[in-house]
């Protein structure tokens, strides 16, 4: 241990262990509604690495808004639900990890379930935020046919929170 | 807290002045090694790995930061 690392402030790490919880919390939502919705697992699995190494970079810097999980009809495009986690910064003193799985699976379970579908992780961040290997700008499809019906705070960490949205 | 870094054969490291901010701490790491290593802003990437490499050790209560080969090809597949 370097003489400098005693100075090492216990926020830092809190946060760092916060950002870590969050990334993992969010990829567990995601795999939460990919399995109700009777959905294939093994895309997000191959790509699990490239998408919380997306978040872990950008929730790191504070850069990260809202990670979406869409899944649509690949026949027409069109989007069937979509699953928002929209990410607030909100330091506080207690070291917290905490995420209400029973209600995100109740939100999920009211959804159905999607046989034949796919679906993709997208994320908005703030302008200028840090390219990420394996991730390219995109644009959400269309929701404008389906309503939101929010879940309120589905992670809560010392650092950052997560609220919930789905779309059905 | 120091910093450790590889570039091919090398072994770099140095001093991070003390931050509870984790943007911060990111932002002087990047700065310090684009500063000393210029052909590492070249290669892209480089926030990406800093910022994993600082979340890493620290989410461990680590108080060195190892961010490993900068100079290395990522085995991060793409998608």
């Amino acid at each position: 241990m370097s003489a400098a690392g005693v100075n090492v402030r216990a926020s830092v790490h809190v946060t760092a262990r916060a950002y870590t919880y969050l990334a993992n919390e969010i990829s567990r939502v995601f795999y939460e509604a990919i399995h109700a919705g009777g959905l294939d697992p093994s895309d997000y699995a191959n790509n699990q690495e490239t998408i919380e190494a997306g978040l872990r970079s950008w929730l790191t810097l504070r850069q990260l808004e809202t990670a979406y999980l869409e899944i649509y009809d690949p026949g027409t495009g069109r989007m069937v639900t979509r699953i928002d986690l929209t990410i607030a910064y909100d330091e506080t003193t207690e070291e917290t990890y905490h995420t209400a799985i029973e209600d995100v699976r109740a939100a999920i379970g009211q959804a159905g379930e999607f046989p034949g579908c796919r679906y993709r992780v997208v994320v908005s961040t703030i302008p200028g935020a840090v390219p990420v290997k394996g991730w390219g700008p995109t644009d959400l499809q269309s929701v404008d046919h389906l309503k939101p019906h929010p879940v309120g705070t589905v992670i809560k960490t010392a650092a950052a929170s997560s609220g919930m949205s789905i779309w059905h | 807290m120091l910093v450790k870094y590889r570039t091919s054969q090398s072994s770099h490291t140095f001093e991070l002045p003390d931050s509870g901010d984790l943007a911060v701490l990111c932002a002087q790491a990047e700065e310090r090694i684009k500063r000393d290593h210029p052909e590492l802003a070249q290669r892209g990437f480089l926030t990406e790995r800093v910022a994993n490499g600082l979340l890493n050790s620290l989410a461990v209560n680590a108080t060195e930061v190892d961010l490993g080969d900068l100079a290395a090809a990522s085995a991060r597949p793409r998608t």
